[in-house]
């Protein structure tokens, strides 16, 4: 147990600490960053058709540090508040932007663009168990066609995301006519995760 | 010396072995029932709700568009003065009607395009990872005549592409 203690107080290997399946304590902002970059169990990809949906498990303890505010006396309970990043790129090898890739028929990029800003959240949901979230925030990263890839940031808040059930985000796609796509993650991910230090 | 000549054969038929294995492996051959793999599919059946429940509430609104137009009817028989607000309400309750059906057509269209599109991306992504060469459709068409039941893989495809659906991996 102290041998225990001494290595997680000890060891700032982010990556060393995840290939042993070992959840650290206290991070780093920026390791926290790289264990949760290294970490598989994160992130989620699908490729269909054309477009490849990558769906990232952000914590909201990452997220706040990325905050100008003082973050050290906002209070956060991270067990009912979950984020999660949507890329949505073109396949893997293209060389063309997301938007070269769409072939909805009568839809020009504005439309493409505001449609993306305004109603593409209302197709994406948490469920979790039997219950089902609608996206308490939802944020489109407007590339201007400079990247390949869109992102779009999602929260989920509820007391029921307490509940220790295999969480799954789901996107009713109609923009790229994929159908549903859900991306399924375990709940053990959700708990015990570590705080970060604040430098 | 006569060590080596003595394990030379040996290692030769190791070799043809290792070669034969990698050359089988990397050709598989299977073949799908594809109205199986279709109708099993949790996404087939998931925008099937979808759709009844569309139908459902695209019908509510017709049926009472009917029933308004069938009182307007009465009311028109019992007086002519009626008869222009019931030819308004009968020519929108048709227009209505066209315009739902064409709606039906279009959103089965497109569920049945989606439900395509990613069982022609997950049939690839199972047939990588399992080394598969192609992997036949049979359906009525009748392109494929004749496969062997050991080739039949409906079963593996099917709960492959279920669980990639869940997202669990």
């Amino acid at each position: 147990m102290v041998f225990y203690t001494i290595v997680l107080n000890s060891c700032t290997n982010a990556s060393l600490l995840n290939s042993v399946g070992i959840k650290p304590q206290e991070l780093s902002k920026s390791e926290y960053e790289t264990w949760t970059k290294s970490n598989p169990s994160f992130s989620k990809e699908k490729e269909i058709g054309k477009v490849v949906f990558e769906c990232r498990y952000i914590p909201a303890e990452l997220l706040m540090s990325m905050q100008t505010v003082d973050s050290t006396n906002a209070k956060l309970d991270t067990d009912t508040i979950h984020f999660f990043k949507i890329t949505i790129s073109p396949f893997k090898g293209s060389k063309e932007t997301v938007y070269a890739q769409f072939n909805k028929a009568g839809m020009n990029e504005s439309d493409f663009f505001n449609h993306l800003n305004f109603e593409y959240g209302n197709s994406i949901y948490l469920t979790n168990g039997s219950d089902t979230l609608s996206c308490a925030s939802y944020i489109f990263e407007r590339g201007y066609n400079l990247a390949p890839s869109i992102s779009l940031l999602v929260g989920f808040t509820g007391a029921c995301l307490k509940k220790q059930v295999p969480k799954t985000v789901a996107i009713n796609d109609d923009l790229f006519d994929c159908g549903i796509l859900k991306f399924q993650f375990d709940p053990e991910l959700f708990r015990n995760n570590p705080k970060i230090i604040l430098e | 010396m006569k060590k080596i000549i003595h394990f030379l054969p040996w290692t030769a038929l190791l070799l043809v072995l290792i070669y034969v294995g990698y050359t089988q492996r990397n050709h598989k051959i299977g073949w799908v029932e594809l109205s199986k793999v279709y109708d099993g599919f949790d996404l087939r059946k998931d925008l099937e709700n979808k759709f009844i429940a569309f139908g459902t509430t695209q019908k509510q609104v017709l049926d009472s568009l009917e029933l308004d137009t069938r009182m307007a009817g009465r009311k028109a028989k019992v007086n002519k003065a009626y008869l222009e607000e019931f030819e308004y309400k009968k020519a929108n309750y048709f227009e209505q009607k066209a315009k739902f059906e064409d709606q039906v057509r279009e959103v089965r269209a497109s569920y049945d395009k989606q439900v395509m599109l990613q069982l022609r991306s997950l049939s690839k992504k199972f047939g990588n990872k399992n080394h598969y060469v192609f992997i036949n459709g049979l359906d009525e068409s009748g392109i494929l005549l004749y496969a062997s039941d050991e080739t039949n893989i409906t079963n593996d495809l099917l709960a492959f592409v279920n669980e990639e659906y869940k997202g669990i991996h």
